[in-house]
């Protein structure tokens, strides 16, 4: 089982990586293209042809302008040779083969540009020499005319002159091939003229003035040629370079969008997977969360029922079958409330019997407390037959002890003793202090009175309704020792006055009745 | 603390949470996602390219002004400033760059032609260092086209520095705490041959002289010359010495053959091979006798004039100049004034004039 887990993680773990290695594959070739490059790139090769352009300028201005400085035509092509340096350094996104080709084209630009660097070094030299000679022959037709005013001689070599002059800078500013020839002829009536009228270079120097025109002359030819050469157009080159480099970068883009399109299609699609996974996984926590709160209330329950003595274990007989932590927490429990359950039933017995002592020690103390008033209270009563035959009958006395008893317990007495002697009835009794004593004997002698008649009629058929059975007179007296000893001997010797036994034995009496408790 | 805790495992467990977070991270991501896709299509079809036209100086005349700040490495200004003046550039540790272009002497060393190590003779007339980061080629022949291929010159040849082999100078370098230190304050990585070139090229390049009064004039301050110097300026023009004496430096941007108007080597005799100049460079025929144009700039301190040094004076190099290059005798009043213009193009160092 631990194998089988291992493994499926492992393939879990493999298949997450290899998604994440696709994902990271296909937006690395969608990044393939260097955006940063493939405009540079680009813009080098715009500024390649704006730089050609402008030297194109600058050779024109050079060639045509009276002033004119070569320092733009060294920026310019030092600029276009650091760019050719830098569009060596061809994108990573060109292909193989195109890549070829923009090698082979800036090769063969470079060829062009180095014969351009040497051509341009060249007509910066004989231009200057051209533009020396056309800037300084005006000065020497100006110094001519000067001098001719004062020499009359030096005219016709003025005229000669300035219409050579005139010649030479038509020559220099068209391409009229006629006007060499007629330049050439004035140069030759210039020196005729210096021959003829012997004109020295003090007063002109027509020698320098024919160099100069021999100059403009020679070097023109050569710098219209050069101004052509340089003026062809390398442009080509770039176009074809900026052709070829477009071509890739659209190939490379639509490569690149098809990666990118994988790539977005690959991260929905992971993504869905993984919000899938997260969503399942909350579902199964969920599910475990409901079961836990189950399994929980169920033991919140179990402990509810458990405080209010209501538990039965059938809460959590369910919860006790499962093998997992709940089970065994469950089964802890149940056994601890069992645990619980006995030792309070246990203890109930225990406040049960102490609450018995606690009863039986109310009744005792009450009962102490009550014969503590027998102990004070107790009486001799000897009430004193008048008809000593009436109670020969044996069963008289065992009829009179229940009434008497009554008697007394209606006072709240309690009878202690009872005696039949020859002319008298001796009753041994507790009574309360509330008691009133005369009350009590009438209410003994009427009951009983009526009880005996009523018991034993034939024993007073001959007698009237009023006959008494006792005597008006009673003797009662107060007794604190009512032991059977005393009792005994008192009844033996008819002491009236031996009360104090009486009270000791209902005293040991009671006191053995409340043991029998 | 707990009852946070709670509440945040309660949301967690509750529906609310695919509601809340699983679907706003879902758009969120499709939201980044689209954007970054828009983003690139952006990229893709704006190309912005911004043409930043070249300053032009308010005067259109064939000269223009040097600028007045240049963006520099200061770090390798500093280090190229130590090795130019460090004569442990060379074998004997007696010369160093500034041995030959001294900078107050105008950036040369104010001799016919130079004195190498152990007295050795040089063939040519050392040129100003002064603006030297502006010329188009260096040497007076033009052989290299850059200030770090010119530091090579110097360095690997026996007769000015004692051909040091660059190991060895490079040990001596490395020997030196400051120097390392300094190295690495420059440039990242240690010291090498290639960052020893670029640290004396770079420093050469700041060594611009800019704010002329003539350059004061061209930015538009009509007083900074007078009315000689304006004078001169035309003559120098009207001459035809402006044709290879312009642009910025008054020279230094083009080739020309020294004698176009005579036979400067033939009257001076016991021609050398320096004399050939440029053709020693590239075999042309053509280029025999030619010599990269000179500046002009700060001219009046650079005397000696000319690859050989022959014109002593300025007053000499003008007249030599006029002579073989313009076929003329030019009168001393016009050499003056030419030279008074001449001398309006001493520029600054460091707001200093020189």
């Amino acid at each position: 089982m631990k194998m089988l887990s291992l493994e499926n993680k492992f393939t879990r773990n493999i298949l997450i990586v290899a998604a994440i290695a696709i994902l990271i594959f296909l937006l690395a070739r969608s990044m393939s293209i260097n955006f940063s490059h493939y405009e540079k790139y680009r813009e080098s090769i715009f500024h390649l042809e704006e730089q050609e352009s402008v030297f194109n300028q600058d050779i024109l201005k050079a060639r045509y302008e009276l002033f004119s400085s070569y320092d733009s035509l060294v920026h310019n092509l030092n600029t276009q040779t650091n760019l050719q340096q830098q569009l060596q350094n061809i994108p990573s996104f060109v292909t193989k083969n195109r890549r070829a080709e923009i090698n082979e084209i800036l090769t063969e630009r470079q060829t062009q540009l180095e014969q351009k660097i040497e051509f341009t070094e060249r007509f910066k030299t004989q231009n200057a020499l051209l533009k020396n000679s056309l800037r300084y022959l005006p000065r020497l037709a100006r110094d001519l005319s000067a001098q001719a005013e004062r020499q009359e001689n030096l005219t016709e070599l003025r005229i000669t002159f300035n219409d050579m002059l005139r010649r030479i800078l038509l020559y220099n500013i068209g391409n009229n091939q006629n006007l060499v020839p007629q330049i050439k002829e004035r140069i030759d009536e210039l020196s005729q003229l210096r021959e003829e009228n012997g004109i020295t270079t003090q007063e002109f120097p027509v020698n320098l003035a024919i160099s100069h025109a021999n100059i403009v002359l020679n070097e023109k030819p050569q710098i219209d040629n050069l101004t052509n050469q340089l003026l062809l157009p390398l442009n080509k080159y770039s176009k074809n370079l900026e052709n070829i480099y477009d071509r890739s970068y659209q190939q490379a883009i639509a490569k690149v969008n098809n990666y990118r399109l994988a790539a977005f299609g690959w991260f929905l699609a992971m993504l869905i997977i993984v919000n899938y996974l997260v969503i399942k996984r909350l579902t199964q926590t969920q599910s475990q969360n409901t079961t836990y709160k189950s399994h929980l209330g169920k033991i919140q329950s179990a402990t509810s029922c458990l405080a209010q003595d209501t538990f039965n274990s059938e809460i959590l007989a369910e919860t006790c079958q499962r093998r997992d932590e709940w089970g065994a927490l469950a089964r802890e429990f149940q056994h601890m409330a069992r645990e619980m359950q006995t030792r309070q039933e246990k203890l109930q017995g225990e406040v049960t019997d102490l609450s018995k002592i606690k009863e039986n020690l109310e009744k005792e103390k009450e009962i102490i407390a009550t014969e503590e008033c027998f102990s004070f209270l107790s009486a001799n009563l000897i009430l004193l037959i008048k008809d000593k035959q009436t109670f020969k009958h044996k069963d008289i006395l065992a009829k009179l002890e229940p009434i008497i008893n009554q008697c007394l317990q209606d006072f709240d007495c309690q009878l202690l003793g009872l005696k039949q002697e020859l002319d008298r009835v001796k009753i041994l009794f507790s009574y309360a202090p509330k008691v009133q004593i005369s009350q009590l004997v009438a209410h003994l002698k009427q009951q009983s009175n009526c009880s005996i008649k009523e018991g034993f009629p034939d024993l007073f058929a001959n007698q009237s309704d009023k006959l008494e059975i006792w005597h008006q007179t009673y003797l009662i007296s107060s007794t604190t020792d009512v032991s059977q000893d005393n009792y005994d001997r008192d009844s033996t010797e008819e002491n009236d006055s031996s009360g104090k036994s009486f009270n000791t034995l209902a005293r040991v009496r009671h006191y053995r009745r409340f043991r029998g408790l | 603390m707990t009852s946070k805790w709670e509440k945040l495992k309660n949301f967690f467990s509750s529906n609310k949470y695919q509601k809340i977070v699983i679907i706003p991270l879902t758009l969120f991501f499709a939201v980044v996602f689209f954007t970054w896709q828009s983003s690139q299509v952006t990229q893709e079809t704006t190309s912005n390219f911004t043409f930043i036209p070249e300053a032009t100086a308010a005067i259109n005349e064939p000269v223009k002004p040097i600028p007045l700040k240049l963006e520099l490495d200061e770090n390798r200004v500093i280090l190229g400033n130590k090795l130019f003046h460090d004569p442990q550039l060379s074998t004997d540790g007696t010369i160093s760059c500034a041995t030959c272009h001294d900078l107050e002497a105008g950036g040369t060393d104010r001799l016919r032609t130079s004195m190498g190590m152990n007295q050795h003779q040089t063939p040519v007339n050392s040129p100003t260092v002064f603006n030297s980061g502006f010329m188009f080629k260096q040497y007076w022949d033009g052989r290299v086209d850059t200030l770090e291929e010119q530091v090579n010159g110097p360095i690997e040849t026996v007769g000015e520095m004692g051909g040091i082999p660059w190991e060895n100078l490079l040990a001596r370098l490395k020997s030196s705490d400051e120097y390392v230190t300094m190295f690495r304050e420059a440039y990242s990585d240690e010291i090498t041959a290639d960052n020893v070139r670029n640290a004396i090229a770079t420093f050469e390049r700041s060594l611009f002289t800019p704010n002329a009064p003539f350059d004061q004039y061209l930015r538009g301050n009509p007083d900074a010359i007078t009315a000689q110097e304006k004078q001169g300026y035309e003559l120098f023009k009207s001459y035809g010495c402006v044709t290879c004496h312009q642009g910025m430096l008054l020279g230094g941007n083009m080739f020309q053959t020294f004698g176009v108007m005579g036979d400067y080597f033939g009257d001076r005799g016991n021609i050398i091979q320096a004399d050939l100049g440029r053709f020693n460079v590239t075999g042309n025929e053509r280029d025999r006798y030619v010599f990269k144009v000179p500046t002009l700039r700060n001219i009046t301190l650079t005397a000696p004039y000319f690859h050989d040094g022959n014109a002593e004076t300025l007053d000499q190099a003008i007249k030599i100049m006029a002579k073989y290059q313009l076929g003329v005798e030019l009168p001393q009043k016009d050499v003056d004034l030419i030279m008074g213009f001449l001398k309006t193009l001493t520029g600054e160092y460091k707001n200093e004039p020189l």
